[in-house]
């Protein structure tokens, strides 16, 4: 079954490396990109929506918080899976993000452990 | 009596108009007269015939004047005797709405009518005269038409000049603001919402400050140093002070000055902003105003339990809000302002089973994420929850947020984060209510 991931990251190393390497380690995964908030919107508007989201917080524009309060309020988006990306570092990312959201990962991250951690939260 | 109607109605008419001419001036009996008259003519066509003449010499009352016509002499002694009292129920209203003239007791003038026309009255089946005593516009003196003559004797002995409600009011109010204030703020608290409130009650300008009398009431206000409030200046003297309503407010209608004086307590009992102080503050102005005073004051109109329970109340809801406006600005500082409240609104979503009796009455709209803190709204419902109740939601809420911190540190840190933010005053008032924020915290000590 196919498992559609979307990650929301102005890095575009980020972006790459998680497609690359969640669509390398399970065939499943089908994994799409985008570089800002307004683009992850846009998409959720058009009706693609993933099965999960991957999160970065620090984004020019509109920033993963206000993101992901976008997602919550919209009960049709409400119960999509957020898992955040965050720096190791930024302690409040980790405390207040998991009210909203269902997991973070801290930068840099190992990409089996993503996957694991996205499966869990698929239910596989 | 087998005088004409025209001949009657006159003789009655004249009688009210010397009556209450007398108590109050040739003028107001004239004007007050023509007006009602005026008034009355599309239910009494018959009252076209009847006219008020001013007499040449200013002392003497003026000359109403019946003019005959078979018309009035057909109609039944029973019509014309309810113009009368329409006619008498006017003006006595028009009397008790005037701020020089109210007043007056319309008891002995009651009387003194029917000791003039007795008969007359009878005759014209004017028994319902006395209704003229029960329209001040308030409840209790409607029923003083219905009571007997010693309840009513009573209740008039009860009733006050407004300066001397006023007075002993004033000063309690500083009295008991002292206990949380310096005698300079208390004095400076009370006098500034009566400033405030004279944009609504203009004859509140008439509250001055004058050195002090020689009776008791003003022993309970000392003024020591020199502060001013708009333009009353306080200098600075070892003598005391009073805050004299001066005998102008004693014209206006008691109404009024209940309502400015029920506003006065309850700006006074916010004054110093501690809710615990707000809800006991009308008990302790009851026990400090003593129950003669009290009464007057109900007499008057002060709705003084009203707003006891009302201000007892009001905290619930006050708490609740500066709670929830505390967790969310501690997470817009670390996030945004849109995700704090959006975050607010899940944690509540998922006690919401639970305590579903308290979080009922908060409202998060989600059309309003982008408005922060003013998406949420606590409806005044919840001031009749059981304080119990309450905060266990509100512990529960905290714990939740203090439990997604992410380590040790952050969750230890947490109650002080939210103790900062919610202010001494609140956290004191959150702990009262039942949240033991030291407990919370232990959790993880």
């Amino acid at each position: 079954m196919t498992k559609n991931v979307l990650v929301v990251d102005d890095e575009p190393t980020i972006t790459l490396s998680v497609k690359e390497g969640l669509e390398y380690l399970d065939a499943d995964f089908d994994v799409t990109c985008v570089k800002s908030g307004e683009e992850c919107i846009d998409l959720l508007k058009n009706n693609q929506l993933p099965d999960l989201i991957l999160l970065d917080i620090m984004m020019p524009g509109m920033n993963g918080w206000d993101v992901a309060a976008e997602i919550r309020k919209n009960p049709e988006w409400g119960k999509i899976p957020i898992v955040f990306l965050t720096a190791k570092t930024d302690s409040d990312s980790k405390s207040f993000g998991k009210i909203v959201s269902q997991d973070y990962v801290e930068k840099p991250f190992e990409l089996e452990d993503l996957k694991n951690r996205i499966d869990r939260l698929l239910g596989y | 009596m087998q005088d004409s109607n025209s001949k009657n109605l006159e003789y009655l008419l004249q009688t009210f108009v010397k009556i209450i001419g007398e108590r109050t001036s040739k003028k107001f009996v004239i004007e007050t007269f023509n007006k009602v008259v005026e008034k009355l003519k599309s239910t009494y066509n018959f009252l076209k015939y009847v006219s008020i003449e001013d007499t040449a010499y200013s002392d003497n009352m003026p000359i109403i004047n019946v003019e005959q016509s078979s018309e009035l002499e057909n109609f039944n002694k029973e019509y014309i005797g309810k113009a009368v009292s329409d006619i008498f129920y006017n003006m006595t209203l028009a009397i008790l709405r005037d701020e020089i003239y109210f007043r007056i007791d319309m008891f002995d003038t009651v009387d003194d009518i029917r000791r003039s026309c007795r008969l007359l009255l009878d005759e014209y089946d004017v028994h319902d005269i006395n209704i003229a005593l029960g329209i001040k516009g308030v409840e209790k003196k409607r029923t003083m038409a219905r009571i007997d003559k010693k309840e009513i004797g009573e209740i008039k002995k009860r009733i006050i000049k407004n300066s001397e409600a006023l007075e002993p009011v004033l000063n309690v109010l500083v009295t008991l603001l002292k206990r949380h204030m310096s005698p300079e703020e208390a004095i400076h608290a009370v006098l500034s919402k009566v400033k405030e409130l004279e944009r609504n009650y203009s004859f509140l300008k008439y509250v001055i400050v004058t050195p002090k009398t020689s009776h008791g009431v003003f022993d309970l206000l000392q003024v020591r140093t020199e502060f001013e409030v708009d333009n009353v200046i306080f200098m600075k003297s070892e003598i005391s002070y009073a805050v004299e309503a001066t005998a102008k407010i004693d014209k206006v209608l008691d109404e009024k000055t209940a309502s400015a004086i029920q506003e006065i307590i309850e700006e006074c009992a916010k004054a110093t902003g501690a809710l615990d102080i707000s809800r006991t503050f009308v008990k302790d102005f009851k026990t400090a105003l003593g129950q003669d005073a009290v009464n007057k004051l109900k007499d008057m109109g002060v709705q003084l339990d009203e707003l006891e329970g009302r201000l007892w109340r009001e905290g619930y809801e006050q708490l609740t809000f500066k709670t929830l406006e505390a967790l969310f600005e501690i997470l817009r500082r670390s996030t945004s302002s849109k995700f704090a409240v959006a975050s607010v609104d899940m944690l509540i979503e998922k006690l919401r089973d639970e305590y579903e009796d308290v979080f009922r009455y908060v409202s998060i709209d989600k059309s309003r994420y982008d408005d922060g803190i003013d998406a949420i709204t606590v409806e005044p419902g919840i001031n009749n929850l059981d304080s119990d109740r309450l905060a266990r939601a509100i512990k529960e809420l905290i714990k939740k947020i203090q439990d997604n911190q992410a380590d040790l540190s952050e969750k230890t840190s947490f109650i002080e984060r939210f103790k900062d933010q919610l202010g001494e005053r609140h956290t004191k008032e959150l702990e009262n209510l039942g949240v033991n924020l030291f407990f919370i915290d232990m959790r993880f000590a």
